[in-house]
């Protein structure tokens, strides 16, 4: 994407003339202060807002063109897997059902190799014992992870990850993170919040957002 | 439930945002509830009322009328005897009064009183009988032995014919019935109107038994009933047919009014002579009344599309009342939900998915509510029912058609599903990013 603008009241822009790029399989390390614009950056990357001006290219369709509901709708669906700063699961559904949610709006049929998946992830997180719960009973930290494995399940293109690590421990902040790493590995282009500089990831490009703008740094 | 199947999610999501929706789920149930019941009340009562109506009217001798004066007056009479078209006169005294043939106590043991109406005639294959509203001829065949004839009339014949519900109540069959003598006391009623003479007793023999009417079929049913159920009081009434001049030898300052069952050759020629009785403004003039089963059925028919267009309205209106109030419930609701939408929609749902989905939850409500509705007017119709043949005696068969069950049910489902949908479409329209941060 490039010369991305965002302004939210038409004076004061939260993004300027920002550009970015990322390729399959890379992961996108964004850290930046409170308040400048990470999550802005992350909704018109993960279509869920549109920027005020600019191009956007996603696998070949160009998202700033045509207003295309239908078609942002499918991609949000299909290729692109979101994970909130605050979580957002729907309090009143099983963790199951949170996590299976992704299918309900899309034609990909529900195999038992999906079923196999969610049950493979929530080992990995320690979640397998919370799957039939109800998602409202879940601590911060086991929500956070309930919502990993449901930008995950997919398998999209994209996964879009705010502040994943926020709520967790040590180690379970290193399991997401390789998580994160695996999925990358296997094509998949990540994008990440975090306020933590420490983050374990060496292949990771890093970017820092300031004044609307990304710069890598090296 | 295995989860691995779309429709199986879809349900169950439906399912579990209809329960957690709470004060949505009682308000539009009982709203629903509520209406679904009156509509569905509303139709099968007054379709039941009419069918029943009809089905009185459908056994009325169709070329037959009926000339009811409530005084004996021989001036308006001539209106008709002039009229040569006509194949029989039916004239029938009918007694305002009672008479006790007996107390009657060998059914079960139990003691049955029973009254008669005593009916004078001139021919018998058409009989009078009481529907609740006037007398009505019913065409009659002989079950058994014969009917009155004009020896009987010119030899004022104490001889009665009486129906087969009465001979099978009394004597056990129609066969045991002939030859046997019934009595009538003509004691109460006549002690007030009669001051010149004591009640006098006189014995009739039966010489026939006539096939049942409708209404006689309908009686028979209850009394058994009434019966069999061992109330204290029972007291039916029955029809006896004796001939005109008998009654006019036996009960002299009888206070009576008089029938005239005119039969004509085909019903053309009833309708032809209808019509001649009424004057340009519709009314019927020189006699008190006169039908005939087509102008009962049109007025019956008239009636019932009268009151269909009054149900209708009504239940418009309540629609609209409803709508309203299941418009602001459901906002209401849908405000607390805007997140929800919003994280669905983050995941691929498009706008129309989030109204399809309400409007499926609506359904699952409204189609609920809906079904409970109808069953409850299906409950309480029956014991209207029930009170109305035990306790007011009337002439009343359920009638439910599958309208009566499906229009409510539809109206119902409709009213919500498209009210419900408004709010629905408002929720839908909210930007993801302002939606997911909706208070
Ligand atoms: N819907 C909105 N309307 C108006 N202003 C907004 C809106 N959303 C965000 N902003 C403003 O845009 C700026 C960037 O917000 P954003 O949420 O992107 O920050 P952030 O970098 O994610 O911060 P944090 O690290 O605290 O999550 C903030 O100043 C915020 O007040
Ligand atoms: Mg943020």
């Amino acid at each position: 994407m490039s010369g991305i603008s965002k302004t939210y009241d038409g004076n004061k822009f939260v993004l300027n003339d920002l550009s970015f790029s990322l390729c399959l399989g890379e992961i996108a390390i964004i850290m930046g202060p409170s308040g400048s614009g990470k999550s802005t950056f992350l909704n018109i990357l993960g279509l869920l807002d549109k920027a005020s001006s600019g191009k956007y290219l996603f696998n070949g369709n160009d998202l700033c063109e045509k207003r295309n509901k239908k078609l942002y709708s499918f991609i949000r669906g299909e290729k692109i897997g979101f994970v909130f700063q605050s979580y957002y699961l729907i309090e009143t559904l099983t963790v199951r059902d949170n996590i299976m949610m992704p299918f309900l709006y899309s034609d990909t049929k529900i195999t038992d190799e999906i079923e196999d998946h969610i049950s493979e992830y929530a080992q990995l997180f320690g979640v397998t014992e919370l799957l039939d719960k109800k998602a409202s009973l879940l601590s911060g930290g086991e929500r956070q992870r309930v919502a990993i494995i449901r930008a995950m399940i997919k398998k999209p293109c994209l996964v879009i990850a705010d502040e994943p690590t926020g709520n967790l421990d040590e180690k379970n902040g290193e399991t997401v993170i390789n998580a994160f790493r695996k999925i990358a590995g296997a094509g998949t282009a990540v994008v990440i919040v975090t306020h933590n500089s420490g983050i374990n990831c060496p292949e990771g490009k890093r970017f820092q957002l300031c004044e609307g703008k990304l710069h890598e740094i090296k | 439930m295995k989860s691995n199947n779309r429709f199986v999610l879809y349900i169950r999501n439906i399912f579990v945002m209809t329960k957690s929706s709470k004060i949505r789920f009682i308000l539009t149930f009982i709203g629903i509830l509520f209406s679904v019941f009156g509509f569905a009340f509303a139709l099968i009562i007054s379709d039941s009322y009419f069918e029943s109506r009809r089905d009185i009217y459908s056994s009325f001798a169709s070329n037959s009328l009926l000339i009811s004066s409530n005084q004996p007056s021989e001036d308006k009479i001539n209106l008709f005897l002039e009229n040569k078209n006509y194949s029989s006169v039916f004239i029938d005294v009918i007694s305002k009064n009672y008479y006790f043939i007996d107390s009657f106590d060998s059914i079960n043991g139990q003691s049955v009183s029973i009254t008669t109406t005593l009916h004078g005639v001139e021919t018998t294959e058409v009989v009078s009988q009481y529907d609740g509203m006037h007398y009505m001829p019913f065409l009659s065949s002989i079950k058994n032995g014969r009917g009155i004839n004009w020896g009987d009339i010119q030899s004022k014949e104490k001889t009665v014919m009486i129906d087969e519900y009465t001979a099978e109540l009394l004597y056990g069959s129609i066969k045991d019935a002939i030859g046997q003598s019934i009595v009538i006391d003509g004691g109460r009623g006549l002690v007030s109107e009669q001051t010149s003479s004591s009640p006098q007793k006189h014995s009739f023999i039966i010489s026939g038994v006539c096939e049942n009417s409708k209404l006689t079929e309908h009686n028979r049913v209850e009394n058994r009933k009434k019966i069999k159920k061992g109330s204290d009081n029972v007291i039916i009434n029955i029809d006896l047919y004796c001939p005109i001049s008998t009654i006019f030898d036996l009960y002299p300052d009888l206070d009576y009014y008089r029938n005239y069952i005119v039969t004509f050759g085909s019903q053309n020629e009833a309708n032809d002579f209808y019509n001649k009785t009424i004057d340009t403004n519709g009314n019927q003039y020189g006699i008190s009344y006169i039908v005939s089963k087509d102008s009962l059925m049109a007025d019956i028919t008239l009636q019932m599309k009268e009151t269909k267009r009054i149900i209708v309205l009504g239940i418009l209106l309540l629609s609209f009342i409803f709508g309203i109030s299941i418009i602001s419930v459901v906002f209401f609701a849908t405000k607390e939900r805007i997140p929800e939408i919003g994280i669905r929609k983050a995941f691929g749902a498009e706008k129309l998915d989030i109204v399809f989905q309400i409007f499926c939850e609506m359904l699952l409500i409204s189609g609920l509510a809906s079904i409970i509705g109808v069953f409850a007017a299906l409950y309480f119709s029956k014991l209207l029912e029930y009170y109305l043949i035990n306790e007011l005696c009337i002439y009343f068969v359920l009638n439910i058609t599958a309208g009566d069950i499906v229009t409510p049910i539809f109206v119902g489902v409709l009213q919500s599903a498209i009210f419900g949908m408004i709010p629905g479409i408002y929720g839908a329209s909210i930007p993801i990013t302002d939606a997911l941060k909706f208070e």
